[in-house]
């Protein structure tokens, strides 16, 4: 519509599935039953990028899907150039910056059958040499046949041989630059259990490629809250998040805060994922995975995805099935806009990916896709190319999959040490505001006490989470005597809470007492109260009944009598002397 | 190919390897010490910046929250600005490392140490020192140390190399010493009122085990046996120099010159 120059217009729509029916821009109440979204976008007649994920679409019907989004972008294409024709407005005719191309020729001249060489020489500083010294070769040869170029032309030119030299080696020689062949995946090695304090751990190494993935599980409470202003989930429990220091690549360069491009690696490797994740009715933790890029040349967001699926695994995550993921690349020679050839590239080092047409992604399991993404460099591929490129994701993808079965072939059974344990009791919903005291009084002494994390639900599911063992049996037996009932016919230790004349109050549970009438004190008549039971004194006390106003009687005589018939070793159960606040 | 030395510090080893990850650094190390582990890398630039004047370092050590296996904290659940203990431990790190670096090396060099796992007792400071220092000591960067880098800390009178956190609870120093081989390069911490003959006797203790750090990290050098690189230095020659100082060398205190004496990280006066 606008007067810039642009190739467009291309239509972008979304794609569910539900029930197998495909839906076109589905609602968010509708994208809730969903098994796919994928987000396409085409020209007119080719697709330019896709990204989603999907929960393990057979790779039949993603291509199926991919069909029909393609009508449906073609519609918002014809909407836009009815809308650019009522406009009516000429585009612009702006000059561009280009450079002859016999400044290129001679460039290539030069250095094209040399720059393979440079770029591959072992060592950073003698590579550095290598390629600054072709360099200058191609500069003193370029200005000594046109004197005016510029530093811009210089630059395009070298850029060029790169370029070219690339396609010649793949298109022409059918050699890839590190020597592979066109469907050869790089050398794989995975290993697990590389931190010991980390709750999962995992390194996969694919070539120069290194991701080292950390998992943490959390008390489901640390879920990432979400501000979905769009609409949309309100709260992640599986988190990924990736970063990409510099010095992986070799580099110095900026460090700290999370960039677009790690944000976007992150999410596509966390849609990745999140399919195999079990439910939160099955495993109630939030889950994150940190994926720390040690070293990088080529799709670290799949050695993301595989290193995070390993961690995942090394927790003791009971994960649904197994996910990997890779990169395809494209090299196309075009003759007049036409397209003359193509080679597709599985798994692509960094320079294939900078110097070749497109980058797709593809993760999944061995029943399907999960998570993609797709970008080109060209205006444009067809759908036959990118369904070509599906397959071959999928043969490497079961390669490594066997490759990381081979490491690791299901979830542990127990999860690390240092995890959080989460333990689930009821109790009497009635309880709930003595367990929480006034102002959450009790309930954070109770977590300062123990160390566990507690949280209570309406219903009286009390969860608890505790990091070692013992901290979880001393909140469990708190909270336990905090809110046990007092049963007729039960033995307990109490402590004299009051003396009157009539007997003693002895408090069984925290908050909870009872009395023993002056003639249960003992099985001989006692005169006064105090001298057998004294404020602060712990006894044994037996239950003998609650009235219907929920008043306790309890008899010291009767436990007395009981133990002394069970003193024949047995232990009674550990004692509660109410001082768990 | 992988390496790995140790150094016996106090109660704990620490361990030193290299080759296993982080490989395209021009040298990387993961320092162990109990269940408490750094990795450190270095990087520096083959060219230098047009108009370069300074020495571009940058030392940075960053702490995940999945090492302690823990969320970040926060309504984002990832690690954001770096805290005062990782402020803290950046600098700590960068200043000992500063002054051994040729003069007139001024190719873009970083250091980054990040914890992998934290045991709550071995604090991770003293190993990105270490890591940092042994990064570059197996890199082909120039360098001119390794340095060696050891807490100390007094309890009932009695020195303790890298106390851990539980018995610091019960020391009266807080003392984080860097040294080369035979000088100490870096001081830092705290202590509760200690006399002045002990301080110095501190330092004395200490330097024994920095010693040994070094030592160590010597040995993953010459393990690895990677040669230094050779760079053009930028420089300028002496000559030119003392024309500046006979033309302005008695003057220039004189001069009105506000970045002289202020904390600028250059002091540049220009």
């Amino acid at each position: 519509m606008s007067d810039i120059p642009f190739k467009g217009p291309f239509g972008a729509v979304r794609v569910g599935r539900v029930n197998g029916e495909f839906i076109a821009n589905p609602t968010h109440a509708v994208r809730v039953h969903s098994d796919l979204d994928l987000i396409y976008v085409g020209t007119e007649n080719d697709v330019i990028m896709i990204e989603g994920a999907a929960n393990e679409l057979p790779e039949a019907d993603f291509v199926k899907a991919l069909e029909f989004a393609h009508g449906h972008a073609r519609e918002m294409i014809r909407a836009q150039k009815e809308l650019a024709a009522q406009v009516g407005k000429p585009k612009r005719e702006m000059p561009l910056l280009s450079v002859k191309p016999e400044l290129l020729e001679i460039a290539y001249q030069v250095a094209g059958d040399r720059i393979e060489g440079a770029l591959y020489t072992q060592g950073k500083v003698a590579r550095s040499k290598a390629v600054q010294a072709l360099r200058e070769e191609v500069k003193a040869a370029m200005l000594q046949k046109y004197p005016e170029v510029d530093d811009f032309a210089i630059s395009q030119a070298f850029d060029y041989v790169q370029k070219k030299a690339f396609r010649v080696s793949v298109l022409e020689k059918q050699k890839r630059m590190d020597g592979r062949g066109y469907q050869d995946l790089r050398q794989i090695s995975c290993e697990v259990r590389v931190l010991p304090r980390a709750h999962g751990s995992a390194i996969f190494q694919r070539g120069e490629t290194q991701a080292l993935a950390l998992a943490t599980l959390a008390p489901i409470e640390e879920a990432q809250m979400i501000d979905a202003y769009g609409g949309g989930e309100q709260s992640k429990r599986f988190l990924l998040h990736y970063n990409f220091p510099p010095f992986s690549v070799g580099e110095t360069g900026r460090f700290g805060g999370a960039s677009r491009r790690e944000i976007g690696h992150g999410a596509l490797a966390e849609r990745s994922l999140e399919p195999v994740v079990p439910s939160e009715n099955d495993f109630r933790y939030a889950i994150r995975i940190s994926s720390e890029v040690m070293e990088s040349n080529g799709s670290t967001s799949m050695a993301s995805v595989c290193g995070g699926m390993l961690a995942l695994m090394d927790a003791g995550v009971p994960v649904k099935d197994v996910v990997a993921g890779i990169s395809v690349g494209l090299v196309t020679e075009y003759d007049n806009d036409q397209l003359k050839r193509y080679e597709l590239l599985t798994d692509i080092i960094g320079s294939e990916d900078h110097f070749g047409d497109m980058d797709f992604k593809l993760c999944g399991t061995a029943k399907g896709v999960t998570g993609y993404q797709l970008d080109l460099k060209l205006p444009g591929i067809s759908l036959k190319i990118l369904s070509e490129a599906i397959q071959r994701a999928k043969e490497a993808r079961s390669k490594i999959l066997e490759i990381m079965r081979s490491t690791i072939d299901k979830p542990r059974a127990e999860l690390s040490k240092y995890a959080p344990r989460i333990e689930t009791i009821k109790i009497n919903p009635e309880k709930i505001g003595a367990l929480i005291g006034p102002g959450g009084k009790t309930i954070k002494g109770i977590v300062a006490e123990t160390g566990a994390e507690i949280n209570i639900e309406d219903d009286g599911s009390v969860h608890i989470y505790a990091t070692s063992g013992e901290s979880m049996a001393r909140a469990k037996e708190i909270i336990g005597g905090m809110t046990r009932e007092i049963e007729i016919g039960q033995t307990y230790q109490g402590r004299v809470v009051s003396v009157k004349e009539f007997g003693a109050f002895v408090e069984v549970f925290p908050g909870r007492d009872g009395l023993v009438h002056i003639s249960e004190l003992a099985d001989f008549r006692v005169k006064r109260t105090e001298d057998v039971a004294k404020v602060g004194d712990v006894i044994w006390v037996k239950c003998i009944g609650i009235d219907d106003k929920g008043r306790v009687k309890l008899s010291r005589k009767a436990a007395l009598r009981e133990r002394a018939e069970a003193e024949t070793g047995h232990v009674p159960e550990p004692a509660h002397d109410g001082a768990g606040r | 190919m992988q390496h790995k030395v140790t150094a016996q510090i106090g109660a704990n080893s620490i361990s030193i390897e290299t080759g296993k990850i982080a490989k395209l650094a021009d040298g990387s190390v993961i320092v162990s010490c109990g269940e408490t582990m750094v990795m450190a890398s270095a990087v520096s630039a083959t060219t230098i910046k047009e108009g370069q004047d300074f020495f571009p370092l940058t030392v940075d050590y960053r702490e995940k929250a999945a090492a302690a296996g823990k969320f970040p904290g926060g309504y984002f659940k990832r690690e954001g600005r770096p805290t005062e203990k990782e402020t803290l431990t950046s600098r700590m790190t960068d200043r000992p490392l500063r002054p051994l670096f040729p003069q007139g090396y001024f190719y873009d060099t970083q250091v980054i140490s990040i914890l992998l796992s934290a045991d709550g007792e071995n604090d991770p400071d003293i190993l990105s020192m270490n890591g940092a220092s042994a990064a570059l000591t197996v890199s082909d960067i120039p360098f001119k140390g390794p340095i060696g880098a050891v807490r100390v800390g007094r309890v009932n009178g009695e020195f303790v190399a890298n106390p851990t956190h539980a018995v610091r609870v019960h020391s009266d120093l807080d003392l984080i010493y860097v040294g080369t081989e035979n000088d100490v390069i870096m001081i830092e911490g705290a202590a509760n009122e200690l006399p002045e003959a002990e301080f110095v006797k501190a330092l004395e203790f200490a330097h024994g085990h920095a010693r040994e750090m070094i030592r160590a990290q010597k040995e993953l050098a010459a393990q690895v046996g990677k040669p230094k690189r050779e760079m053009p230095l930028l420089s300028v020659k002496p000559e030119l120099l003392e024309i500046a100082y006979q033309v302005a060398g008695d003057r220039i205190e004189g001069a009105p010159c506000p970045t002289f004496h202020s904390k600028g990280r250059s002091g540049r006066c220009e």
